[in-house]
């Protein structure tokens, strides 16, 4: 069931009024079984993984906690963590393992011809198998306490506005608030609306229609100069508006319940460097492969070579996280290089204090570094991607660059438009605390650009493919 | 990468307001949804909507002809008394197109028809082989449907979120006419608004006569298809929604019941829109759709399996046949039309019990 979908919409209204019929002591039982039904809508055979996934960290904590020895303890959180892992691989990366497998094979010549593999990849399993290995590692670390109430467990990792794309919430953020429902305030519903409304406005009037615009410019395989800045721009802010827009309607329906979730993005693009990008872009993710992938590979303790080769791995494994792909693959060691180019470059001239300009500066050079990355990440083929990388230094601008760009600029000033005086004032609910009449017409204003300016039957949001 | 390890501040619910929030933004944002839907009902409703409304309420009250064409825009190039000529042996057609309709429209005109003691002989059924791939539902439910055809769709299983999205269109203007606002916000395109007040002319285009240049229109020499922006669903192959196959069956069996037989004419593309897809790939499916329903339903007879093209210059648009190349059609269209005619007189033997392919 797609957020975008008349389905969600009408499911909503059914979950929230229910909830509200429910009260509060019996909210997680409704809300536990709105998420299966949730995830079933999709594909009801899917249930049983996400069931044994949950069930796999509910019991694996259950018996750390309940181990004799240390040894036993460990045991039980590499099995599960392994089996999370092997699920996920098995899932999302046999149908790759397979071709690349019968590729190789065929260019040494033991097979006639490469053959194409495809496999269903089961929504959300990326982002379900990561939250529980984080569960299982921090009930292991001392983190968290393990969950023994089965139901609060399931609905943590079932509670449908984060289950198939996240945020990735870590159990201390979300379980206090499965364990520990609080009424649902006013602010709950003002605050969640400006959400919903702002996260739909970014997914179906300013990603749809960006994507629209620049989904040509893709299928080529001969890119200019126009080209390239075309496709790099839309799409780093469709992707942006995109899964920011599906983040902020999780955060605003999840707020209709009492609960919170974590925020996803702090204005990445206004990123000074590489790394203070990943501290604003997709920052669950971020923050998993620091804390369960960087830092136990050792991260920078280890002298520049093992930082560089820390930082390079833990970006391929996060490049290949989003799917089985080699331009996710480069996409990775493209983040882990300019990561590891940074942390070098400031090791070299040690911490400064930055000048407005020097920080514009900053920003401005780390926005081309991103937009190359989005190039990387969405450019289907190698191919491509030379001959984009090669169109950079062409420098021909079609006939047809201007207008496009014209017709794109509105959708992308709408997004500065809006976020730019929430960065400015570091004030999140910048246009929720003002006089009421401005809330109101802010609230109808993105109510009537959904309506109007919003593709409908619309692409999913991408991030439900990873 | 180590050092941001808490959650951002914008994630917390602001303390003060946790407390102190009002619902007045809330309860305003409700007010200034239904005020400006209310303001926006005074509004007249749209020349297309207005044009098929008065047409199928036309249909009820005005005399019943022989032949009754039944399509959507690009139907309505077919002049009715042009196409009365080509058929000849005394018949008289009338042309009910309704623009910017899909098939799933024609079964409901035609149970208001037959309910009215109006309907045809014969139906030519010849809506545009590429609408079979969207049923409009949500424009006939906002624009068309009765309340009582409203929930009859609902009995017919159509899909409760189709259903519900089409009743929402049906409250809101806006919503009804998001594409038309959509257009004339993204590509100034305003003739919706500038056609607000134009008057119906229905009974003109339904029974026309023949004019001057119907007989003799100018020879086009240029195409004016405008190539580059030719629709979506003109340039993938031909698709047909399951809406319509069911409402076709459900047509051809209303009537066969009644009485009526029913002539699939396969309306003329432009070869500049088979050529993108290749022709072949482009229309098997719609072949195979009516090779199907010709052979389910005795009553419904095709004149031509396949698309019929014709060249690019016989187009006001990607969809629209100009008065020369709806000239040039109807009379193929009539001619094969009187063809089967004199081979099956349109008496009173009903389709089931004299149904035989031409």
């Amino acid at each position: 069931m797609l957020f975008n979908s008349i389905d969600f919409v009408i499911f909503l209204a059914v979950v929230l009024a229910v909830v509200r019929l429910a009260g509060l002591r019996l909210r997680n039982w409704v809300l536990l079984i709105a998420g299966f039904v949730f995830y079933g809508w999709w594909d009801w055979h899917y249930l049983g993984l996400l069931s044994f996934n949950c069930l796999t960290a509910y019991v694996a904590a259950i018996r750390m906690t309940d181990a004799r020895s240390p040894r036993e303890k460990r045991a039980w959180c590499t099995v599960s963590v392994s089996i999370c892992v092997g699920l996920l691989c098995y899932f999302k990366y046999r149908g790759f393992f397979l071709e690349n497998v019968t590729a190789l094979l065929a260019h040494v010549g033991l097979m006639s011809a490469a053959k194409t593999i495809t496999f269903i990849l089961p929504v959300g399993v990326s982002f379900y198998t990561f939250q529980a290995i984080a569960y299982i590692v921090d009930v292991y670390r001392g983190v968290t306490p393990a969950c023994r109430d089965l139901r609060d467990f399931l609905l943590f990792k079932t509670f449908f506005p984060q289950l198939v794309a996240g945020p990735i919430e870590r159990a201390n953020h979300l379980l206090p608030q499965i364990q520990n429902p609080r009424p649902i305030t006013n602010a709950d519903l003002v605050e969640g609306l400006y959400l919903v409304l702002w996260g739909y406005c970014k997914k179906v009037v300013i990603a749809d229609n960006l994507a629209l615009k620049i989904a040509r410019i893709y299928q080529q395989h001969d890119f200019t100069a126009g080209d390239v800045v075309l496709a790099a721009v839309g799409f780093t802010f469709t992707v942006y508006a995109d899964f920011s827009g599906y983040t902020d309607i999780a955060r605003g329906v999840a707020r209709w319940f009492g609960i919170t979730l974590m925020d996803n993005f702090q204005f990445p693009y206004f990123a000074t460097s590489p790394q203070d990008f990943w501290r604003r872009w997709h920052i669950s993710l971020g923050s998993w492969l620091r804390d369960y992938l960087y830092i136990p590979l050792g991260g920078s303790r280890h002298g520049t070579f093992r930082t560089w080769l820390n930082l390079i791995i833990t970006m391929l494994i996060g490049g290949l996280w989003h799917g089985p792909a080699w331009s996710y693959v480069i996409w990775g060691a493209y983040q882990g290089l300019i990561l590891s180019l940074h942390r070098t470059y400031v090791a070299w001239r040690g911490e400064r204090r930055h000048s407005h300009l020097s920080r514009a500066a900053c920003i401005a050079g780390n926005f081309l570094l991103t937009i190359y990355g989005m190039l990387l990440f969405r450019l289907g083929s190698w191919e491509q991607i030379c001959s984009a990388t090669a169109g950079i230094f062409r420098f021909q601008f079609q006939a047809g660059f201007l207008p496009l760009l014209i017709k794109m600029l509105p959708y992308c000033a709408l997004i500065l438009l809006m976020e730019t005086p929430v960065f400015l004032t570091k004030n999140p609910w910048f246009f929720v605390r003002r006089r009421p009449v401005l809330v109101a017409a802010t609230f109808l204003f993105l109510f009537y650009l959904i309506l109007i300016m919003g593709v409908t039957g619309g692409d999913q949001f991408i991030y439900f493919a990873f | 990468m180590e050092t941001n390890s808490s959650i951002s501040h914008s994630d917390k619910p602001s303390p003060a307001v946790a407390d102190g929030q009002s619902l007045t933004p809330l309860w305003l944002f409700v007010i200034g949804v239904l005020v400006i839907e209310t303001a926006l009902r005074v509004m007249p409703e749209g020349f297309m909507t207005r044009t098929i409304q008065h047409r199928a309420e036309e249909i009820r009250y005005l005399p019943p002809t022989d032949i009754q064409l039944m399509g959507d825009s690009a139907t309505s190039a077919l002049r009715a008394s042009l196409l009365e000529r080509f058929v000849g042996q005394g018949y008289q057609v009338s042309n009910y197109a309704l623009p910017g309709t899909s098939p799933l429209f024609n079964y409901y005109v035609l149970r208001r028809q037959i309910a009215a003691n109006k309907p045809p002989k014969l139906i030519v059924l010849a809506p545009h082989p590429f609408v079979w791939g969207d049923p409009l539902l949500d424009r006939f439910l906002a624009r068309f449907a009765t309340p009582a055809e409203s929930l009859h769709l609902l009995r017919d299983g159509v899909n409760l979120s189709d259903w519900f999205y089409g009743t929402l269109c049906r409250f809101s203007y806006t919503l009804r006419y998001r594409e038309e606002f959509y257009k004339a916000v993204t590509a100034g395109d305003t003739a919706f608004f500038r056609r607000l007040e134009d008057p119906i002319t229905s009974v003109q285009n339904t029974r026309a006569k023949i004019t001057e240049a119907d007989q003799q229109p100018p020879v086009p020499t240029v195409s004016i298809i405008d190539k580059k922006n030719i629709p979506p669903i003109l340039s993938a192959p031909i698709a047909i929604h399951p809406y319509n196959e069911m409402y076709l069956d459900k047509f051809c069996r209303l009537a066969e019941a009644n009485g009526i037989w029913i002539v699939w004419l396969s309306l003329p593309v432009p070869e500049l829109l088979l050529e993108k897809t290749g022709h072949l790939h482009s229309t098997e499916t719609y072949t195979a759709f009516l090779n199907k329903m010709t052979r389910k339903h005795k009553n419904l007879i095709a004149l031509s399996p396949a698309v019929p093209t014709l060249p690019d210059t016989h187009y006001l648009d990607a969809w629209h046949m100009n008065q020369y190349g709806a000239r040039v059609f109807a009379q193929e269209a009539g001619q094969q039309l009187a063809h089967w005619l004199a081979a099956h007189p349109l008496t009173t033997n009903t389709p089931a019990t004299s149904a035989t392919s031409p």
